[in-house]
């Protein structure tokens, strides 16, 4: 699976973002290091710049300054182009608030990133999207569409597609900040289970700390600053 | 199937047919735009068409025809020069191809005009494709005198051929109406007289038979003389020479015929037909592009509203990966297929149009330009072609600006909790500047002349003024909607501050709907002002020049012959009667005048002096500037005037059988009777030049208190019972006037009733796009704790608050759009001053009806804002 020998997966060096005419400072000089498998939450007051690290990682924003090297590439180099077939083969994407198109069926939604992808068949596409629906618990919903689901469905069925085209990186921002408590675990439970059996590498934004808790690091932000990193101690 | 395809069926088409409400406004207004121009522009073709093929089938293969420059027709003693040219195989054959009126046959029946064309039976049989082409239609051995010796064997019928007298040969389609067989007799009326003729036969309907679609009459040109009291006369030579001698010969012909014939090709008389009516047909298709507009913005407004609606949706798909290039795909997919269905309907819908559009033209073109038979739509393919390109093309360019908004959005929107606003919000200043430099280009554009006879720059300023009132829209808007809030908030309490507050949140979309609303009802007020002005103007003049008691005129004239004419002792035979004070001869051809049709007239001005009410552009008295009109002087219509850029001190030159002759321009007189224009000279001087002392109308002047019923019994006493004439009084030609007017009138105000039904179909448009953007809000408003009634009521307000931007905005475009089409394009099109008039009932009513149609399109919205579940729409999103 992976195309680079390194375990390093992601290399963020002096990373800062300048927003707009008003010149907000959400983030200054920003240095971390993510290796594969690991499951990261990244901690911190609201404004504190978490979702605007997310967004530059995953090359949905560009950084103002420094560099970020995703999987051997400096992903601040990269054309629009290259960073969107980047994000298409090895980032799945979870958010706390629009995650779902309202238009399609949830196995629409989840076949989303292989038919972009293009190179497996129609039925494999079927198999891996059953395989991965049923993985979050929602092989029951096939052709309902988003609004006839609860949140917390919502959410699983967001986690099914980011894990669908098999993703080096699974960035999720607040995934339970919309969900009760119960449903909430279920998501993060979820999040744990795919990260021990896949070993699949995930970076997550969240205020909480029973949330945080559940990576095996925590990393906490304030104004715009890494002010620790540290490992859970299960 | 590729994933972007899938993608667009998912992605695009469902959300499509979810706002099915939406799309099927849409595509009608652009279905209507294609719809009308496809009808306009079919009915144009018809009438150029028809006229071409007529040409053809008289013309036959002549490739060279001589044809009269001064009048109606040319001396026969031009062919006497052309014997010489028959050592080099050239061939000709004198022609005649006139109007005749066909008297009613029956008493139920009315008098109809019909086509008399006159051959040299016995001439050369290539001139005659007509009469050997036989095996085109079965029954009938075409052209040629068809026996029908099964109906008679009577040796008398057997024995009648063209060559007997006053026998002609009758077309297909009118001996079928008349049921007109070999042997009967058909009536005629020439100038005041009636005629009979004999039906020697009747044609198929190939070759000249089919000629006018078979309305003709056809006669050996010795009698066609005879029958239009036309001696040695002809309307036409035609030749038939070697091909490779055409052009030398063209040259060495001009030099031999007299100076007032003119050597062309049938092409030209072709050419000359479609420039007579280029300014009335371009001026249809100018209005029916007002109506392919409003159907531009419709889509506009759909795309942009869909595209700011699905931002965040549009975010989602840029983060999962899809490229900027298939977002924008699918969405021009969309644009392709609203366009592919409103193109199609409107196609459709054209083609059924077609017919009532030709019926609507058809009398102004028969009355004012040619008279061919325009009974049936000619079919062409290219037409149909070109208002699906047109459609297509028109919604692909409406469709740009969305698609390029929609490549704007970034994937981070996909994370951001509220859909972002248009560009629109941060621009409204500059745009606003945009709008102003629009304007003034639009005003600079309207000072610009005609371009060949074309209002180029007049069609320019028009569309120059659409922009740039658009531009304006967001600047206004956001400037004057927070003083509604207050306003609103005072009268109609909180429902009103939010009406008006969230439409101000919403700016982008509320400034596109609003202009989208402006736009159809500008189109609708300044064809309502263009009538209107015209109708008044028209009215006007009608009533301060006709002037006369009584009109007389040969029955010929009166059944619609223009060259129906009386004798000049018609004049003295109306002078003569006790209670009338003057009569006033007048007469008038048609002549080319430098390649275009005109009419010459010649009237006494000496009566005219006295009694006559001229209205002049110097603003003269008729009295003094008639006065002037003696020898070589001449006055002309404003429509001559415009068109050939002459002026009041200018002199005018014409072709006459004496040569040409200069007259010096007294002065340019009002008249809307018609666009082709006419030169008036005095009729003495018209006596001498041209050798023709009869008239086509008297006016009568009475005395004081005398009694018109009894003037009109001594007049036709003393003209004789076996004169057939007409007697009209001013007020009976007033009304004809009128009549003439509003037909001619007719497909514009057909126009305006489908700019009404667009205006209202964007308004509902822009109405149901607001308030599904706004389903998110009423959700929230609904948890804070709104009451149903509330949310409909701000739906209510904010339609109403739409509507009267939009009518506002309307009034003023279309006062700007009014301005320009009465004052440039109409004035450089046809060459009319029109008093500019203000319909301020119509205005008033007009303003009342978008209101109204603004608050009914707002009932569906209201109800579904009422209905709104408030979580299911938070939670969608
Ligand atoms: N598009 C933007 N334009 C301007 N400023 C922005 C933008 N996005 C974020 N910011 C600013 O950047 C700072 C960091 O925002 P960010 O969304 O990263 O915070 P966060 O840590 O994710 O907060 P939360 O926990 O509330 O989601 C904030 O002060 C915010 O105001
Ligand atoms: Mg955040």
């Amino acid at each position: 699976m992976a195309s680079s020998p390194s375990s390093q997966l992601l290399q963020i060096e002096a990373v800062a973002k300048t927003y707009g005419e008003h010149q907000v400072k959400a983030l200054s000089a920003v240095s971390i290091n993510i290796a594969r498998g690991e499951f990261v939450s990244l901690m911190g007051a609201s404004g504190c710049g978490k979702s605007t690290l997310l967004n530059l990682i995953a090359g949905l924003d560009t950084a103002s300054s420094g560099r970020i090297i995703f999987d051997g590439a400096d992903v601040t180099k990269l054309t629009d182009e290259a960073v969107t077939a980047l994000r298409a083969k090895k980032i799945g994407f979870v958010f706390q608030f629009f995650n779902l198109l309202s238009t399609l069926t949830v196995a629409e939604n989840v076949a989303l990133p292989l038919e972009l992808g293009g190179t497996t068949s129609a039925a494999d596409r079927q198999k891996r999207v059953l395989e991965m629906l049923a993985e979050v618990g929602m092989e029951n919903r096939l052709n309902f569409y988003p609004a006839q689901l609860s949140g917390g469905e919502m959410q699983r069925v967001a986690i099914a597609r980011a894990l669908v085209h098999k993703p080096e990186l699974i960035v999720a921002d607040e995934p339970t900040g919309n969900l009760d408590s119960e449903n909430g675990l279920k998501v993060l439970e979820l999040l744990k289970h795919l990260n021990k059996s896949l070993n699949q590498t995930i970076v997550m934004a969240t205020h909480s700390e029973e949330a945080g808790a559940v990576g095996d690091r925590i990393i906490r932000m304030k104004d715009g600053l890494v002010v620790s990193d540290s490992l859970v101690q299960h | 199937m590729p994933f972007a395809f899938t993608l667009f069926l998912r992605f695009v088409a469902r959300d499509v047919r979810r706002n099915w409400i939406r799309t099927l406004l849409t595509v009608f207004g652009i279905a209507l735009g294609v719809s009308v121009y496809l009808a306009i522009s079919i009915a144009n073709n018809t009438a150029i068409s028809q006229f071409k093929q007529t040409v053809s089938q008289v013309s036959g293969k002549a490739n060279i025809e001589l044809m009269p420059l001064s009048g109606p027709a040319l001396p026969e003693a031009v062919l006497d020069a052309l014997a010489d040219y028959r050592m080099l195989g050239v061939k000709y054959t004198p022609m005649i191809d006139e109007h005749l009126v066909l008297a009613a046959q029956s008493p139920e029946q009315n008098s109809e005009i019909i086509q008399l064309i006159g051959i040299d039976m016995l001439a050369d049989p290539d001139f005659k494709s007509y009469q050997s082409d036989a095996n085109d239609s079965e029954t009938e051995d075409s052209g040629k005198i068809r026996s029908e010796d099964t109906d008679s064997d009577q040796d008398s019928l057997k024995n009648l051929s063209v060559f007997s007298p006053r026998a002609v040969l009758v077309g297909g389609k009118l001996a079928q109406r008349h049921g007109f067989k070999k042997g009967d007799q058909l009536t005629i009326v020439v100038n005041d007289q009636k005629e009979k003729l004999l039906v020697a036969g009747v044609l198929g309907t190939s070759g000249i038979g089919g000629a006018y679609s078979g309305n003709v009459v056809v006669a050996d040109i010795g009698l066609a003389q005879d029958i239009l009291k036309w001696p040695g006369k002809v309307t036409r030579v035609d030749l038939i020479a070697p091909e490779s001698l055409v052009p030398l010969l063209q040259a060495k012909l001009q030099e031999i015929v007299p100076s007032d014939v003119l050597v062309a090709t049938p092409d030209t008389r072709s050419e000359q037909a479609e420039k007579m009516v280029r300014s009335f047909e371009y001026n249809l298709l100018a209005l029916t592009f007002i109506a392919l507009m409003v159907g531009m913005f419709l889509i506009y407004n759909t795309m942009t509203i869909t595209i700011l609606r699905r931002r965040p949706e549009i975010g989602i798909l840029r983060a999962i990966g899809v490229s900027r290039r298939t977002v924008q795909n699918i969405f021009l997919w969309e644009a392709i297929c609203l366009g592919l269905m409103g193109t199609t309907l409107g196609v459709v819908m054209g083609a059924f149009m077609a017919d009532g559009a030709l019926k609507a033209v058809a009398q102004t073109f028969q009355y004012f330009y040619f008279k061919v038979p325009l009974d049936k739509i000619t079919v062409d393919p290219l037409q149909y072609a070109a208002a699906f390109a047109i459609g297509m093309g028109l919604t692909l360019i409406a469709a740009l600006p969305p698609l390029l908004e929609s490549t704007t959005v970034s994937p981070a929107e996909a994370t951001r909790r509220a859909s972002q606003e248009s560009n629109v919000r941060r621009s409204t200043t500059p745009l606003f500047v945009v709008g102003l430099a629009c304007l003034a280009l639009c005003y600079f554009s309207a000072l610009q002349p005609a371009v060949n006879n074309f209002p180029l720059f007049g069609y320019l300023a028009a569309l120059l003024a659409i922009m740039g009132c658009s531009f304006l829209v967001p600047l206004i808007l956001a400037k004057s909607l927070p003083v509604l809030a207050t306003i609103f908030a005072r009268i109609f309490g909180v429902e009103g501050r939010i009406a008006a507050v969230s439409l101000q949140g919403t700016l982008g979309r509320t400034a596109v709907a609003c202009a989208s609303l402006m736009i159809g009802i500008a189109m609708m007020i300044s064809l309502a002002i263009m009538i209107s002005s015209f109708r008044k103007t028209v009215t006007h003049w009608i009533d301060q020049s006709f002037e006369a008691d009584l009109w007389l005129q040969s029955q010929a004239r009166a059944s619609g012959n223009k060259f129906g004419r009386l004798q000049e002792s018609a004049i003295k035979a109306a002078a003569s009667v006790e209670g009338v004070a003057a009569a006033e001869g007048f007469v008038d051809r048609s002549i080319n005048y430098q390649g275009m049709s005109a009419f010459l007239a010649a009237a006494d001005f000496d009566v005219l002096t006295k009694y006559g009410n001229q209205l002049f552009l110097s603003g003269e008295s008729s009295k003094t500037v008639c006065a002037r009109v003696v020898g070589m002087h001449a006055i002309i219509s404003e429509p001559f005037a415009v068109r050939k850029n002459l002026k009041k001190g200018d002199s005018v030159e014409i072709d006459t059988p004496l040569g040409k002759r200069k007259f010096f321009i007294e002065d340019v007189f009002y008249d809307y009777a018609s666009d082709l224009g006419y030169i008036i000279i005095p009729r003495d001087i018209y006596k001498q030049l041209y050798n023709d002392s009869s008239i086509s109308n008297v006016a009568i002047y009475l005395k004081e208190g005398a009694n018109i019923e009894k003037a009109r019994q001594g007049i036709l006493k003393n003209l004789g019972s076996s004169s057939l004439v007409s007697l009209s009084s001013t007020s009976e030609l007033r009304k004809e006037a009128i009549r003439i007017f509003d037909r001619t009138f007719a497909i514009t105000y057909a126009l305006h009733t489908i700019a009404v039904t667009v205006a209202m179909l964007s308004i509902m448009n822009a109405l149901f796009a607001l308030t599904i953007e706004s389903r998110r809000e009423f959700a929230i408003l609904r948890y804070i704790g709104a009451k149903k009634t509330q949310l409909a009521k701000i739906v209510y307000l904010q339609a109403a608050i739409l509507g009267a931007c939009g009518n506002l905005g309307g009034i003023g475009l279309g006062y700007i759009l009014s301005l320009l089409l009465i004052h440039v394009i109409n004035k450089q099109s046809f060459g009319w001053s029109v008093q500019y008039f203000v319909p301020y009932d119509f205005i008033l009513q007009s303003s009342t009806l978008v209101i109204l149609t603004s608050l009914l399109s707002g009932i569906y919205p209201a109800r579904m804002a009422a209905r709104t579940l408030a979580p299911s729409v938070v939670r969608d999103e």
